[in-house]
């Protein structure tokens, strides 16, 4: 495999997606419900601050896992409509570091929304005199990347079996819904036959948990809790790399089949 | 010319729908709604005549109702815990007991925060390892989330920071009572002027909520209690707050079943309770420092309402000598 090839291509992705200047607006308009909460005024009493750490960084995850979705739901798609992918190809670049290549792309342009993001929160922390709880904030940065990294990969694959509107409205639900998901499950476990449950306990599998790397909760009440232990961080990393893993060579698969 | 027409239905239809919807929204009155769990069945049930109402008017209650949850989450350090508040603690009177104690403990002793023993054992909703089947995801889970020990004492923390969910609860549902009550005694903690603004706020959006009238109340006579405060320029506001909040209360309370009225459909009993307090509250004020012949008649009136109140038995007795 090629390093150079990768870089390559999600060179092009990054250059694509900054050129397309959709994150610019995604991050403006998050930026501006960053600058109504700044604004709001809660009965003239200062030091707020979970408020604004909280919302703030609902929105940052939002919109980046938004913005992700959307550019790597549309990779695909885009390549063989406009027909861009012959000439690419025609490249000494195999089909895995290509589609390698956008994967890297797609995270690096997430990446670069949420440097633009990180700029801002710490700007408002500073503005209304909050602490930034580094640890945990930095591991939540560091698990909401790996949790775009499956999802960019389930929105390839996806985008190779049914329609982009589709995939890219199965992966926003996904996101939107893993908190809900992870706690309806355990609740209804206590309600089920024997079959309900082997369904439930394969549902928990199949379907990755990405409310497991949504830890804004303890970012939000810092003061009470401490960074999760490496052990903690470590299996997570290996759980997101497994499904992306597996996401992505589902998505390997479909494209090498694929006659273009 | 089929084609054209065809397009052409199809704009009508947008613009009809473009224009109808916010036709159709300025038909809900939003004060036409209630829902949430701060008010019981047959309370909505009455209210809530509209369909459309219902519809639409879910989604802000239950906003709200998910913010108030949030409140308690921000109180227990972001801990999930199942609803653990009994009714009693909803009433009026306890839960500013509630609040002074919660935050008077943290100041004191932890600077930020302190463990509460007393509600050990409420389950949490991320459930702890005998209960929870998905073994490796439900630890990592645990580890994620804000999350302790069920049987551990609960990680209380600094109020202050609910105050921002108060004000945008009553922004979103101006009509969640709950909010403004509760609301009115977290933000007295920090400025009384505001709360005061607050409650009045929640009086002019809901002007049938007796319990709103109850806290603002008890909230002046918290202030009068003060040496600082002269006393003489909050008895009016004071007297007309018990007055409202009594006359409102009585009027709502359904008639007693078998000398009950709390769990009765639309009166629960941390209502009974506020009703209770409002009634035994004002006939001691006006027997302090308003009208004794004003007195013997109210608590004669009230005795009608709680003939076991043995507070509003002895002010008639003594009224009754006094004439």
């Amino acid at each position: 495999m090629k390093g150079r090839a990768i870089r390559f291509i999600a060179g092009t992705v990054l250059r694509e997606s900054l050129r397309r200047r959709e994150i610019y607006v995604l991050v403006l308009v998050a930026c501006g419900l960053i600058a109504v909460i700044l604004g709001f005024d809660f009965f003239g009493i200062g030091g707020l601050t979970k408020f604004y750490r909280e919302a703030s960084l609902k929105v940052m995850g939002w919109t980046t896992a938004f913005a992700v979705i959307v550019l790597a739901t549309r990779q695909l798609p885009r390549e063989m409509e406009n027909r861009t992918i012959y000439p690419l190809l025609a490249r000494p670049i195999r089909r895995v570091e290509f589609l390698l290549g956008k994967l890297v792309g797609v995270l690096l342009a997430g990446l670069f929304c949420f440097a633009l993001f990180m700029l801002i929160f710490l700007l408002g922390s500073l503005r209304i005199q909050a602490t930034v709880p580094w640890g945990l904030f930095l591991q939540h940065m560091y698990l909401q990347l790996a949790m775009l990294a499956i999802l960019s990969a389930l929105g390839f694959l996806l985008s190779l079996v049914v329609h982009t509107d589709a995939a890219i409205t199965i992966c926003v639900l996904l996101y939107a819904l893993s908190a809900v998901l992870a706690t309806v499950l355990v609740h209804l476990y206590a309600y089920m036959d024997a079959v309900g449950r082997v369904l439930l306990q394969i549902l928990t599998y199949a379907v990755p948990q990405l409310t497991l790397f949504d830890l804004s909760a303890k970012a939000v009440h810092a003061e009470a809790w401490s960074p999760l232990s490496w052990q903690i961080m470590l299996s997570l990393t290996v759980y997101a790399v497994v499904y992306t893993g597996v996401y992505f060579a589902g998505a390997f698969v479909l494209f090498r089949r694929r006659a273009l | 010319m089929n084609r054209w027409s065809g397009e052409a239905r199809r704009v009508l239809l947008l613009i009809l729908l473009s224009g109808g919807l916010p036709l159709l929204a300025l038909r809900v009155d939003p004060r036409a709604y209630a829902g949430g769990r701060s008010r019981d069945a047959v309370a909505r049930s009455v209210r809530n005549t509209s369909a459309i109402a219902r519809l639409l008017g879910e989604l802000r209650t239950s906003l709200s109702d998910m913010m108030f949850i949030k409140t308690e989450r921000y109180l227990h350090s972001g801990v999930g815990y199942v609803p653990h508040h009994s009714a009693q603690l909803l009433s009026v009177e306890e839960m500013g007991a509630e609040v002074d104690e919660h935050q008077s403990e943290i100041g004191a002793e932890h600077a930020g925060m302190i463990e509460d023993p007393s509600h050990a054992g409420t389950q949490t909703l991320i459930p702890d390892v005998s209960r929870d089947y998905r073994g490796f995801i439900g630890t990592l889970h645990r580890s994620v989330k804000p999350w302790r020990d069920p049987s551990r004492a609960h990680l209380h923390s600094d109020g202050t920071q609910l105050l921002p969910w108060f004000r945008i609860m009553t922004l979103n549902d101006p009509n969640y009572v709950m909010g403004y009550a509760v609301g009115g005694w977290w933000v007295s903690l920090h400025d009384v002027d505001a709360s005061l603004a607050f409650l009045a706020e929640g009086i002019r959006n809901n002007p049938d909520a007796f319990q709103i009238r109850l806290t603002r109340g008890m909230l002046l006579l918290r202030m009068m209690r003060r040496p600082e405060v002269p006393r003489l320029e909050l008895l009016d506001d004071l007297l007309g707050d018990f007055r409202e909040a009594a006359r409102l209360g009585v009027a709502q309370r359904p008639d007693p079943i078998d000398g009950l009225a709390e769990d009765q459909p639309g009166w629960s009993l941390f209502q009974e309770q506020d009703l209770w307090t409002a009634c035994q509250t004002l006939v001691l004020l006006e027997k302090q420092y308003g009208d004794a012949v004003e007195a013997h008649r109210l608590a004669q009136a009230f005795l009608g309402v709680f003939p076991d109140n043995t507070v509003l038995r002895n002010v008639l007795l003594e009224t009754a000598l006094e004439r």
